[in-house]
Order: structure tokens, then C-alpha cells, then sequence
């Protein structure tokens, strides 16, 4: 893997909002075929490189490449080759999944017969096959995360990126979604995971990287971060993360 | 609004809290009634609350932000309706006429502005969520949500009817007021048992969103009743007071109930005749057995069903039929989208405009009532061009003057109303998929959606225009036409480049503060209209200016295009 020149590189990401810093000089390297669980607790900084690896955040300083294109300079041909799936997601739901997928899919530029094709093989593929033309107002979440998913695949990019990808779904559609990542894996795509899951993050990810308070602070595989055999990703998350920690015996104090 | 005095600013803002602290003072009776005391203050108290932090109804409705004085400025809007209700009194000098006209229009607009600023109270699903799986009785849930309803109708028929009463109580004996109070009781329970029926049907027949589009449309056309009125009314009410019409002439208004139920004070005045007398018997009557039919006959089932349409769970209809790998058929804005725009991204552009403003509810109640006053402007100027003249003349006056070019302009109002809700949703948030995809020129995307607005809201008009104007004012209108619609063309380019600073649909609503702008564009068009105007007579210039006009939208089209729209970068919140 190391022999590869890396797909996405990070150097020195550093973001701040008015004093406050969120990200203090990120340092990555992320290969083709990966699969990164990125975790950490809540304000750790999780979104804000999601937001700056999908172009929506552009003033950061450091450099962020994909494929050896600095970001900054050419942000839409990186979008063109990103999937992303983000985090409490919404959509136009007055419209039907067939109507979002067309105009989803035109956004990157693709064809309306190729678009018609794809949308329909992949609803189809989600369970969703009866559903084409119902307004999506009419969804369960569970639903929608399925149109969510498509339409971060449906222009076949190179890189993944889902913020929470399972939220709503029920067990079945959990277990496919998570076939699915490694399916995209061996077809050689990068994913990168957010999740607070960690029993799924566990599970689908290569490469984990825990971050927290702007910085990384651990990188490796699962087995690389267990310091003995029988430690779960929740208990390293905890040892790693939890500084200030929550009590639950206070709650029930206080409800006596 | 904030010129008025800070003490009667304070009774109309807490006008609904004083009526729920009236309400609360009868402890023993609600407690009598099953209800819990405690449980039913605190949700009617947090019921009015919400509702005066609700944006304001009425026109701009789903702001997004919370306003903290909407009832007042509802109550206000009432005080004003119940004016013009007032002058119909004032004005006509048969009482009895005067009574049934009064009277028909109170119970309309009682029944209209029930059935849709009641309907989100009944169909209030976070009850659902809240109120619900606390340990509160049904007893207690069902007693206040009536009594809610109660509040703020009393509330509105007391703002409808005060201008009125304090005529009456200056000018008429104290047996026609204290008639007049029945009279208006009466009528307020006769747009109930209305209402009633409205739900009772409406739930029985209609598919919820359906029954939900058909109150959008009920508020359009309210807004239109009112608009009518005020043009129509004066010309009316004259009308019937230089012919001196009775109730006898005018026979279509025996089926209302409020003719019948004005028909008390003429019983008591000493005129009884048959007429009069069936008439106040079935006006007593009548309303009464609506609530008893309402209650007794229909009733069954009532509440679960509303409860079943509140909920959220309404089971998904599937598409039975079984979608082809092949391809389905190609929908008609699909295929429209295809034939004007150059790119995937001008399409895309095209079709959420498109598809967008005809699925979304408030899109609709916001724009429509602004569109239909384009054709009753029209009959309007029609009705006022030498009145009295006969059709023949009067056309030749119309075509003469060349007025008729001024609707052309006003219709081009349009694309400013529409560019300033095309930018605003409540589901703004959904615009996150603009900033994540490779738009390499939103010049092309913003193309695809002028041209959808100029399709879906402009082209009909010019093609309604067309089809009158051709059959009245001859083959020669057409230049005028083609003249005004480049006009109209350019100026959404315009507007487009310097006013629309969002993507579609990727901000949340609020009140437009672009009054001057507005007011300043309005003019202008006026002005082109009237140099139009001006020149309509000389046939070949007017064909002259509207090539050249069609050429520079063109151009401006093709330069729209490459527009880098920089005002269009994510924010970040």
C-alpha cells in the first residue's frame, strides 16, 4: 500500500472559527481501496474535514490533495470524482426519487439516458423499485437514506465519503449497506466513514483514525489499536477520548 | 404598527390570554367536565403562546420567523374587514338588504378563514408526539382542544363584528342591537355547522393531500374574494342603491341563511309578512339543527378520523405498476427541458424549478393569488373604459387609447414575484447538494432556471394576451406583444443578475424587505408601458424596437450564461 501514491493527502489542515481552533494541523495519507472509519467525539472536528474535503468549506490553510489536485485550486474536479452522503440529510422531498436523481445526476453532468438507466437499476437495487414515482414526502428516514446513498454513488466516483450512512435503516438495509462499502472497496474505491457506530465502524473499516480536539490521535488498523484481544473500538474510543467524564449515577440521583 | 398606543397595543396582543384567563376562572364546571384543571391551563396557555409566535398568516405565510405580535396584526386585519362589512350597513339604506349582505359576508369569511386557519390546529400532529403519551385523559386533550378553537374564533368574530357594533350602538334602537348580537351568533354557529361539513365531507371523500390542496385553495381563493370586493363592492353597493333593489328583486339571496336570518329585524318592526316570518322561522331553526345534524347524525367516527389524518403514519401507497428496466415514459417537462436548454446543468436548473414550484404548497400559496390578479385587472380595465358605452365602442375606445398595452406590462410584474420565492424554501437545507457538485458554471444552471420561470410563468399570459388581443384589437396587437414580452425578457435577465443572490430553493423564507426595489421596478415598467403607449400607433417602429429588443435578450442570454455568480458560494451555518 505504501508503495502507492496516495489519493488523498492531507498536510498541516488547520481551521479556525474567530479564536477558536478546530482543526490544529491534520496530517494524512489515504490509498486507493481504503476504507477509513473516522471517529471521535462530538466537536472533535469530524465535519468540519468532511466539509473541507468535499469543497464546502474553502478557506482553511494547509493543503488538501486528491489525486495530486490541490483542492483549492481546482475544487470541481475533485467534486466531479466525490460521493458524499452527508450527515442529517435533506432533500427536495416534494419530488420523487426518479425526479431527484435526474436532477442530482445532470449537477455532475451526466447524460439523460445513462442517468435514467442507472437510477432506475439502482433504486431497483435499494428495494425502492416500487417507489420510483412516489413523492418522497411520503418516506419513512429509512428511505430516504436509500435515495441519499444513491444519489452519492450514481455518478461512480472515486472517492465515498458517508457522514453517518446507516442512520434509519433497519437491520436488513444495515447489513446490506455495510455488503455494499466492502463491495466499493474491492472495486478499488476510497471510503471514508464518519460514524459514532462503533460496533459498525469496527466492522467495515481497514483504517481507523480517531480524532480529538483537532488532531489525531490515533491511527491504525483495529488490531493495531487494541492493546490486548479483547478490547472493543467503544473502550479505546473511551480510554482515548473521555477527559471529562460523564457520571450516569448522577442522573439517577438527581431523578430520586 | 407601532404607532398605536402602547395600551391598546397590550389589549389586542394579550386579547387571547384575556379570554383563556375568563375561561380558566370557571375552575369547578372544567373539572366537573372530567377535565384536569392543571393540565388543561398549562396546554391551552402553551398553545396560545406558540400560536402568537407563529408567522403571521395571510399573505406571507411560512416566514420561518417566529413573530412575537401575529395575533394582533391578525386582529387588526379583522378590525378592517369588519369596517368594510360596516359600510355595507352604512351604505345601504334598506336594512333588511343591507342585514342579508352584511351577514352573507360574515359567514363567508368566517367559514374561509376557519376552514384554513383552523385546519393546522386540528391536524396539529405534534399532539401526537407531546401530548399524547403523557398521562393526560382524553377528556382533557378533547376539551382543550376545543376550547382552543373556541378562543381564537371568539377572538375573530369579536374583531369582524366590533366596527359594526359600535355603529349600531350609536345609531340604531337597543331591540335592532340586541337583534343584531343574535343575528351574528346565529350566523357565527352557521359557519360552523359549515365548516363541520366541510371536514365531514372532505375527510370522507379526499386523500390528506389532497384535502390539504384544497384548503391551499381555499386561502387562494380568499384572498381573491377580498381583492374582488374591494373593486367590485363601492360599484355594487351603488348600484343598489340608485335602483333601489329590495330582497324582493333580488331573489338569488333567499337560499343564504343569513338572509334568513336578517329577515328577525323586519319581524320585528312590524312588517310580517309570510315571507318573513318562514324565513325567521327557518333562520332560528335551521342553524340549530345544523349542530344537532353535525353532532348526532354525522359525527360517528369523526375524531378518530381526524386523529388518522393527523398522524404521520399514513401507510405509502406503492406504484402497482412494475417500473421496466427499459425506461419509463419520458415526462413532458423531461421533454421540454430537453428541447430549450444546451447542457445537463441548464437542464437541471430547468427541471427543479419546474417541478418544485408546481409540488410545494406554500410556493403555490404565495405566487397564485399574484398571477389570478392579472385576468380581473384585465376585466377590470375592461369594465372601467368608457363605461356605458356600448361592447362595439367600447372596444374601439380600448384599442384607440392603446391601455390595453399597459396590462401587457403589468403582467411582467410576475417575474419579480416569482424570482423572489424562487430562492426561498422551507426545506432550504436540501441545498447542500449545490455546493458538493461540480457546477462549473452556474451561468447555465441559472439559465435553465429563467427559462423555466419565463415558460411557466410568463409564456401563458402572452398566450392568453394573444388569443383576446388578436380577436378584439386586431392582427396589429402583435407587434405590442412582441414588444412587451422582449421588454419582460430582459428585465428577468436583469433581475436575475442583480436581485437573485441564492440558488433555487437554498434559503429560508422570510419576509422580503425589497420594498423600494419593487416599487422602483414597478415603476419603471410603468413608464416603458406608458412611452409604449405612446408610440403604439406607428406600426413600424414598434416592430423595429421588438427585433431589436429580441436580439438584446438574446445577447444578454447568451452572457447570463458565462456568469461565474459569485454571490452563490456556500455559507457556511
Amino acid at each position: 500500500m505504501e508503495n502507492q501514491s496516495p489519493l488523498i493527502r492531507i498536510i498541516d489542515l488547520k481551521k479556525s472559527y474567530g479564536t477558536k481552533e478546530i482543526l490544529k494541523g491534520i496530517n494524512l495519507d489515504i490509498f486507493p481501496g481504503q476504507v477509513i472509519g473516522y471517529i471521535g467525539p462530538n466537536g472533535a472536528g469530524k465535519s468540519t474535514t468532511v466539509k473541507i474535503l468535499t469543497g464546502l468549506i474553502e478557506d482553511f490553510t494547509g493543503q488538501v490533495e486528491i489525486n495530486g489536485i490541490d483542492i483549492q485550486k481546482d475544487p470541481l474536479s475533485i467534486k466531479s470524482q466525490l460521493g458524499y452522503v452527508p450527515e442529517n440529510a435533506e432533500l427536495y422531498d416534494v419530488l420523487t426519487p426518479m425526479e431527484y436523481l435526474d436532477f442530482v445526476g445532470k449537477l455532475y453532468g451526466m447524460d439523460d439516458h445513462t442517468l435514467q438507466e442507472r437510477s432506475l437499476k439502482l433504486l431497483n437495487a435499494f428495494g425502492l423499485a416500487a417507489n420510483v414515482n412516489n413523492r418522497m414526502d411520503t418516506f419513512s428516514k429509512g428511505m430516504r437514506q436509500k435515495v441519499l446513498l444513491i444519489a452519492g454513488i450514481i455518478h461512480n466516483p472515486q472517492i465515498i465519503i458517508l457522514d453517518e450512512p446507516l442512520s434509519g435503516l433497519d437491520a436488513n438495509a444495515v447489513i446490506f449497506v455495510k455488503e455494499l462499502i466492502s463491495l466499493l472497496a474491492k472495486e478499488g474505491k476510497t471510503i471514508f466513514y464518519c460514524s459514532h457506530m462503533m460496533d459498525v465502524v469496527e466492522k467495515v473499516s481497514d483504517r481507523i483514525l480517531l480524532i480529538n480536539q483537532g488532531s489525531i490521535i490515533a491511527d491504525g488498523t483495529i488490531n493495531e489499536l487494541k492493546s490486548n484481544p479483547n478490547e472493543s473500538l467503544e473502550h479505546i474510543f473511551a480510554k482515548l477520548t473521555n477527559t471529562d467524564a460523564l457520571d450516569a449515577s448522577n442522573i439517577i440521583t438527581a431523578i430520586q | 404598527m407601532h404607532l398605536m398606543h402602547p395600551i391598546l397595543l397590550l389589549l389586542f396582543n394579550n386579547m387571547e390570554k384575556f379570554i383563556l384567563r375568563f375561561i380558566l376562572l370557571f375552575k369547578g364546571i372544567w373539572e366537573s367536565l372530567g377535565v384536569n384543571y392543571r393540565q388543561f391551563k398549562i396546554i391551552l396557555e402553551t398553545k396560545i403562546t406558540l400560536e402568537n409566535r407563529k408567522p403571521i398568516t395571510f399573505k406571507k405565510r411560512n416566514t420561518g420567523k417566529s413573530s412575537s405580535s401575529s395575533s394582533i396584526i391578525q386582529f387588526i386585519m379583522y378590525i378592517f374587514i369588519g369596517l368594510m362589512f360596516t359600510a355595507v350597513l352604512i351604505l345601504i339604506p334598506d336594512r333588511y338588504l343591507a342585514l342579508a349582505i352584511m351577514l352573507l359576508c360574515f359567514t363567508s369569511m368566517l367559514s374561509i378563514t376557519l376552514v384554513s386557519d383552523f385546519s393546522p390546529i386540528l391536524l396539529d400532529t405534534r399532539d401526537q408526539y407531546i401530548i399524547i403519551p403523557k398521562p393526560v385523559n382524553d377528556r382533557t386533550i378533547a376539551l382543550s382542544r376545543i376550547t382552543f378553537i373556541a378562543i381564537k374564533l371568539f377572538n375573530q368574530v369579536i374583531a369582524l363584528c366590533l366596527p359594526a357594533l359600535v355603529y349600531v350602538l350609536f345609531n340604531w334602537d337597543s331591540i335592532a342591537i340586541f337583534l343584531l348580537v343574535l343575528q351574528l351568533l346565529l350566523s357565527t354557529l352557521v359557519a360552523l355547522v359549515f365548516v363541520n361539513g366541510f371536514y365531514l365531507i372532505a375527510i370522507k371523500y379526499l386523500p390528506i393531500q389532497k384535502f390539504k390542496d384544497i384548503i391551499t385553495y381555499l386561502q387562494i381563493g380568499l384572498s381573491l374574494i377580498i381583492f374582488l370586493s374591494y373593486y367590485l363592492g363601492p360599484n355594487m353597493i351603488q348600484t343598489i342603491v340608485e335602483s333601489q333593489l329590495t330582497i324582493e328583486q333580488l331573489k338569488f339571496l333567499w337560499i343564504f341563511p343569513s338572509t334568513w336570518i336578517s329577515s328577525f329585524q323586519s319581524l320585528f318592526q312590524g312588517n310580517p309578512s309570510t315571507q318573513i316570518i318562514l324565513f325567521s322561522i327557518l333562520g332560528l331553526v335551521v342553524p340549530f339543527f345544523g349542530v344537532y345534524a353535525c353532532t348526532q347524525l354525522f359525527s360517528g367516527g369523526f375524531n378518530a378520523k381526524i386523529a388518522a389524518l393527523a398522524s404521520p403514519d399514513t401507510p405509502l401507497t406503492e406504484t402497482t405498476k412494475v417500473i421496466s428496466q427499459s425506461g419509463t415514459r419520458r415526462p413532458f417537462y423531461k421533454k421540454l427541458a430537453a428541447s430549450v436548454c444546451a447542457s445537463p446543468l441548464e437542464e437541471a436548473g430547468f427541471s427543479i424549478i419546474w417541478l418544485i414550484s408546481s409540488k410545494t404548497r406554500e410556493f403555490k400559496q404565495q405566487l397564485y393569488p399574484s398571477l389570478a390578479y392579472l385576468p380581473i385587472y384585465f376585466i377590470f380595465l375592461f369594465l372601467r373604459t368608457g363605461e356605458g358605452l356600448p361592447f362595439a365602442e367600447k372596444l374601439l375606445k380600448l384599442k384607440a387609447s392603446g391601455l390595453y398595452i399597459i396590462m401587457f406590462y403589468l403582467s411582467l410584474l410576475t417575474i419579480l414575484t416569482v424570482f423572489q420565492l424562487i430562492t426561498q424554501s422551507n426545506k432550504y437545507k436540501a441545498a447542500w447538494i449545490y455546493y458538493v457538485t461540480p457546477i462549473d458554471h452556474p451561468g447555465q444552471f441559472m439559465t435553465g432556471v429563467l427559462k423555466a420561470c419565463l415558460i411557466k410563468y410568463v409564456l401563458p399570459f402572452n398566450i392568453l394576451f394573444l388569443c383576446v388581443c388578436i380577436p378584439l384589437f386586431g392582427i396589429g396587437s402583435i407587434n405590442d406583444l412582441l414588444l412587451s414580452s422582449a421588454v419582460g425578457g430582459i428585465e428577468s435577465i436583469l433581475i436575475m443578475l442583480f436581485l437573485v443572490k441564492n440558488y433555487p430553493f437554498s434559503k429560508a423564507s422570510q419576509p422580503s424587505s425589497k420594498a423600494l426595489v419593487n416599487l422602483l421596478i414597478l415603476g419603471l415598467l410603468g413608464f416603458l408601458g406608458y412611452l409604449h403607449k405612446i408610440i403604439f400607433q406607428h406600426e413600424s417602429l414598434v416592430w423595429g424596437l421588438a427585433a431589436l429588443g429580441w436580439i438584446v435578450f438574446f445577447m444578454m442570454l447568451k452572457y447570463l450564461q458565462k456568469e461565474d455568480w459569485k454571490s452563490l458560494a456556500f455559507d457556511n451555518n
